[in-house]
């Protein structure tokens, strides 16, 4: 039995009285993969937005590794987002900056690394997905797949040695 | 002009702020990082507009007897009856400002389009150019 990183406790959630969760509990082990299939609209995106703490839940806890995050305030949890990486189903990558920019930006702004070390950085893990040549790019200049893979270099650079866990919402297609 | 502005923030893809709300960045930072540079983009072309319209109802402003470039030439034809010379010096100096003002517009809108240098040119931006000469 691995270490739990990131675990759900009998979460609910509804928007407008439409219940989309009910009670789900579930358990990340470090180094562990967790599928979630489902239908269209059975709230996989839902349950990955609570798990990354960008939605408030109505009951239950969200805890990482065994902090209880889902208590905490709008403000305080803003640095707590940055443990749980996120890639996205439509990937939303910042329009107005490069690949490498995008890489960047998690790692100046909210790690608060120097700009010439999270360019490093960023360009290492550019490489490890195969774009260091698309460094450059704008993501509207990305093929679906390859801005994917940005954000995947994104998420993966920002955690690095940390703990932490990543969320992939929607197909994988890679 | 407050409504081209709110027409440009609202025009941001609300998946970048999630986006940005995901990496843990702050309210201010995700603002001033990301929705802001987006919006300036948007915002750019009508509010060129807004100023060389501007600029050309500065010539209304005789109703109020303020002596303005148009009433000026007026002024100076009357004189000799030179109207001709007198009016085309006025629509140079029209020419030159509302050239300034395109230029400055211009490298504005350059500086915001993301698109690496001289691979392609940027689409058209999605926005209805709003015809504020109906006036």
């Amino acid at each position: 039995m691995s270490d739990v990183v990131l675990s759900a406790e009998d979460v609910h959630k509804s928007y407008d009285g439409l219940e989309v969760l009910r009670g789900v509990s579930m358990e990340v082990g470090r180094g562990e993969v967790k599928v979630i299939i489902g239908s269209s609209g059975s709230g996989k995106s839902t349950l990955l937005r609570c798990l990354a703490l960008l939605e408030p839940v109505d009951s239950g806890a969200v805890f990482l590794e065994s902090d209880r995050l889902s208590d905490l305030r709008e403000k305080q949890l803003a640095a707590h987002r940055s443990e749980v990486g996120m890639v996205f189903q439509r990937f939303n990558l910042f329009q107005n900056m490069t690949a490498l920019g995008n890489v960047m930006c998690g790692l100046v702004e909210v790690r608060g690394l120097k700009k010439r070390e999270a360019r490093e950085r960023a360009r290492e893990f550019l490489a490890r997905v195969g774009l260091a040549d698309k460094a450059d790019n704008y993501p509207e200049e990305l093929s679906g797949g390859q801005q994917q893979r940005v954000r995947r270099a994104d998420v993966c650079a920002g955690r690095g040695a940390r703990p932490g866990s990543v969320g992939c919402d929607g197909r994988d297609g890679t | 002009m407050s409504e081209i502005i709110r027409a440009g923030l609202l025009s941001v893809d609300p998946g970048q702020e999630l986006a940005a709300r995901a990496l843990g960045m702050t309210r201010p930072r995700i603002l001033r990082r990301v929705i802001v540079p987006q919006a300036i983009r948007i915002v750019v072309p009508p509010t060129g507009n807004e100023f060389i319209t501007l600029l050309k109802l500065t010539s209304l402003a005789y109703v109020i007897s303020l002596h303005e470039l148009l009433t000026a030439s007026q002024v100076r034809g009357a004189a000799d009856f030179h109207y001709a010379e007198a009016y085309s010096a006025a629509v140079i100096y029209y020419l030159v400002i509302v050239s300034v003002l395109m230029v400055i517009q211009a490298q504005l809108e350059r500086r915001y389009t993301w698109s690496s240098v001289g691979r392609r040119r940027r689409r058209p931006v999605p926005v209805v150019s709003v015809a504020h000469d109906a006036r």
